[in-house]
């Protein structure tokens, strides 16, 4: 096990070498970059005072040199300072992470038990007003924009009833109160809960039919076993892979949070950092993200390859 | 156990839910604040409220936009017709640190503005001061034209004279700590904690700052104008327009932000009918709106193909429908009103016929390629705005393909001499001489735009300080850019703004300022105002 994992890891060293480089040529041909963005029209900046600027950032350089400047400041550790502030994008990002691992974790559990739940439920009573009802609900959810549903919770809840705020993570400027934080919370969480609920009950719901169906179901129905047994332990764990694998790729999202509901009820995450340095071409900041969320997706993929074998006996890794 | 805590979570959310939606508390006035603007008064385009509250010039625009407010400076004396200034500090004032403010404060800050290795967005505002151009192509490491004379006495030399230097110039200038920021390298100046944690003179003390949320400041109890009213303001930080809207329907925000848009034309009637706001709908935005052209490239060139993009255009119906009659019709650029003349104008009367007329003359075929027309406001009124001019040129004739980018992207469209149209606007409240920056021979905003009557007028518009005199430079000015149309003039946009009744002295200070001034700190007795009951 230990030595599939190593392995593994090594191969996914030229993978993240391939992502980086991908992005930050990518990144780099977007047009414009930090020194010019930083110009609006109505305050244009000399040609001189633009040179000056883009020798400090080091932008005159050729993309390939600014490309290895960069990840070997990010082997030695340093991911290095944002063009714009000039503050340190760690401190940057670590400012961030606890937002967005809030709304995202909050909002990745409710929607995996919920989506499990409410998948195993329309699974067992398929073709009833249930199923049909739910499976009508879930297109809407997935086929629904985010920005559009977060605008619908704000005008119901806030502006309508008045009962939770519209925005923010706390009352800005008060002391911290988990009550109030949780408040900011209930709505951003909802949305994200709505759109992505729908994905799991349907895995859940494909995946348990496929299951339900099969000889040991009805083995185990005919040696007699509860229909309650039957189900957790024989339809569930086989049911459960193919959903463990959707989880799996959803983790890193955790880290990366949600770019449209974290700027539709600034949420002062890692997605309302990443789309502000997109617009300000604030490039060692978008990179960092980038990274961090592909180690991420890299590692979750391999917790997941692990987590299969755990509750599939018949998956072996050597 | 589980039903425990089951009860535990629901009593939470009921808990949660019951609470207060408005947590509004005595003294505090809570101010909109957008994304992006915390780079503090060298560097930033947006942030210059924090630039009359924690930090402050030496002099400030006062927001009827019609006299000056001495602030750091308590008076100047002008030498000659503006050959140079001696400004009188204010003894006594102290940094919320604790140090007294200084000349050499002054002399520090001026010569940070100018400093070509700080590279500050502001820099050209001190491009008069004698020394500016030595010390820009580093034959000098500092402004010659700026000296100490004692601790409370500056003087400043002009190497290009004029007497409305302090009053166009001078106050887009806020004052620095040199006991703090003195030491700081230049390169090193723009990611110093400083601007995290600003130490001013203002009315309030910069408290806590977190990012993406918000910015905390509080009263200065020692205030030179006197302590504020106002126990504390928060600037609270949104990166989109419509969840500001919400925040201020909600009464969550005092007020609506005039940086970076204000509220959509579409919103206005909404707005208006909540009683605790007061809606400025028609607050002039002191901004020529219009079609931007390449007067280099064919056909641009040909002030014939200018004049019939106007004609074709029936922009009374634009305003009227698609922006609800808040903005006005303008024909050249200047929104000042003093500025232009009262008739002699080219009113560019919707007419087709007209543009075809002209199109037919210079030999114009419908072009199968559409001109690349960039816009780069992001709201829906802008987007069927770009709608209605399109089939208004197609139906003449001309086509083009609307295309929306952010800034960095125009900025390279220019670089790469690629721009062609686009749809555009210039903040200009302040004074007509800021239209210097549209129409200058060889200024990248003018497009290839030259002609040398319109910079010795601009030129004369600066050398004498009575509006009367130099309301005839300006208005000869208009008259040139209504016939030649450097610029397809379109209208004056409105910004329509809303503020919260409860913060006495906001809305009322809003309703009598004339229009909005971009971009630079603005006086507004801001340390008298305070929250109602």
């Amino acid at each position: 096990m230990s030595k599939y994992v190593l392995r593994r890891l090594l191969i996914n060293i030229p993978v993240l070498l391939g992502v980086t480089l991908v992005i930050f040529a990518l990144a780099s041909a977007m047009p414009g970059d930090a020194v010019v963005a930083m110009i609006s029209d109505e305050s244009p900046l000399a040609e001189d005072l633009i040179a000056i600027r883009r020798g400090q950032l080091g932008l005159d350089d050729p993309v390939p040199v600014q490309y290895v400047r960069w990840i070997i400041n990010v082997l030695r550790g340093n991911l290095g300072y944002s063009y714009v502030s000039g503050t340190p994008i760690s401190a940057m990002i670590l400012d961030r992470v606890p937002a967005t691992v809030q709304l995202m974790g909050t909002s990745l559990v409710i929607a995996v038990i919920l989506g499990c739940m409410l998948g195993i439920v329309i699974a067992v009573r398929r073709a009833s007003w249930l199923d049909y009802m739910l499976t009508v609900m879930s297109f809407v959810g997935l086929s629904v924009p985010v920005f559009f549903l977060g605008m619908v919770l704000v005008y119901v809840f806030s502006l309508r009833l008045g009962w939770l705020p519209t925005s923010g993570r706390v009352t800005a400027g008060e002391q911290y109160s988990f009550v109030d934080n949780l408040r900011h919370l209930i709505l951003p969480a909802t949305c994200l809960v709505l759109v992505r609920t729908p994905l799991f009950m349907r895995h859940m719901r494909a995946s348990m039919l496929e299951v339900i169906n099969n000889d040991y179901t009805r083995t185990a129905r005919g040696k007699g076993l509860r229909e309650r047994t039957v189900l957790v332990r024989h339809v569930l764990r086989n049911a459960l892979i193919p959903v463990i694998t959707v989880v799996g790729v959803t983790l890193p999202a955790l880290f990366s949070g949600a770019i449209i509901v974290e700027t539709v009820f600034q949420w002062p995450g890692i997605g309302l950092l990443y789309i502000n340095a997109i617009t300000q071409r604030d490039i060692p900041v978008l990179m960092s993200i980038t990274t961090i969320t592909a180690v991420l997706v890299v590692f979750s993929n391999l917790l997941t390859d692990i987590v299969y074998s755990v509750v599939d006996p018949r998956i072996r890794y050597s | 156990m589980v039903k425990k805590y089951a009860m535990l979570i629901v009593a939470l959310i009921v808990l949660s839910i019951s609470g207060i939606a408005t947590a509004q508390e005595d003294g505090t006035y809570r101010s909109a604040f957008r994304t992006g603007c915390m780079q503090g008064p060298l560097w930033t385009t947006c942030g210059h409220r924090l630039d009359m509250t924690v930090l402050q010039p030496l002099v400030a625009i006062r927001w009827t936009a019609d006299s000056l407010q001495p602030m750091l400076a308590e008076s100047w004396e002008m030498e000659g017709n503006g050959d140079a200034y001696v400004l009188s500090l204010r003894e006594g004032v102290t940094w919320h640190d604790g140090e007294p403010f200084t000349a050499d404060d002054v002399v520090f800050s001026l010569n940070a503005y100018a400093d070509p290795e700080i590279a500050s967005t502001w820099a050209s505002k001190l491009q008069d001061v004698a020394g500016y151009a030595d010390f820009q192509s580093g034959a000098a490491d500092s402004l010659s034209g700026v000296t100490k004379i004692d601790n409370y006495t500056v003087r400043i030399e002009l190497a290009n004279p004029s007497p409305l230097w302090v009053d166009l110039q001078l106050i887009f200038i806020v004052m620095m700590p040199e006991h703090i920021l003195g030491d700081v390298p230049a390169s090193e100046l723009r990611s110093h904690p400083f601007w995290e944690n600003r130490v001013g003179t203002g009315p309030f003390i910069w408290s806590q700052y977190a990012p993406d949320q918000f910015i905390e400041v509080v009263r200065n109890e020692n205030y030179y104008e006197g302590a504020p009213l106002l126990e504390r303001i928060i600037y609270q930080i949104y990166a989109d327009i419509p969840t500001i809207l919400n925040a201020l329907e909600n009464g969550e925000v005092d007020d609506m932000s005039y940086e970076g848009g204000g509220i959509p034309e579409t919103e206005v009637a909404r707005f208006e009918n909540r009683s605790e706001l007061t809606v400025l709908g028609q607050l002039n935005a002191g901004l020529p709106t219009y079609i931007q052209w390449d007067l280099t490239k064919e056909p641009f060139s040909d002030v014939r193909f200018r004049q019939a993009v106007l004609y074709a255009i029936d922009r009374q119906s634009i305003i009227d429908t698609i922006m609800l009659g808040l903005p006005s019709r303008a024909d050249t650029q200047f929104p000042q009103a003093w500025a232009r003349p009262e008739e002699g104008m080219n009113t560019y009367p919707y007419a087709p016929d007209r543009a075809r007329e002209l199109l037919a003359e210079m030999g114009w075929a419908p072009n199968a390629e559409p001109f690349d027309f960039i816009y780069y406001y992001t709201d829906n009124v802008t987007a069927e705005v770009m709608v209605a001019i399109q089939s208004y040129l197609a139906d003449v004739g001309i086509n083009i393909a609307p295309r929306l980018l952010d800034p960095a992207g125009i900025q390279a469209v220019y670089s790469d001499n690629a721009f062609e149209m686009g749809y555009f606007a210039n903040g200009q409240g302040l004074d007509p001489s800021l239209g210097r920056v549209l129409t200058t021979c060889g200024a990248q905003l003018a497009l290839g735009y030259c002609n040398p009557r319109v910079d010795e007028l601009h030129q004369l518009g600066i050398s004498v300080a009575d509006r009367d005199e130099r309301a005839v430079y300006y208005r000869e000015i208009s008259l040139i850019l209504n016939e030649e149309l450097q610029k397809g003039y379109l209208w004056y946009a409105a910004r329509p703004l809303a503020f919260n009744n409860r913060i006495v002295g906001l809305a009322q200070h809003w309703l009598e300022q004339p229009l909005i001034l971009f971009n630079l700190p603005v006086y507004q007795e801001i340390h008298t105002w305070y929250v109602e009951g």
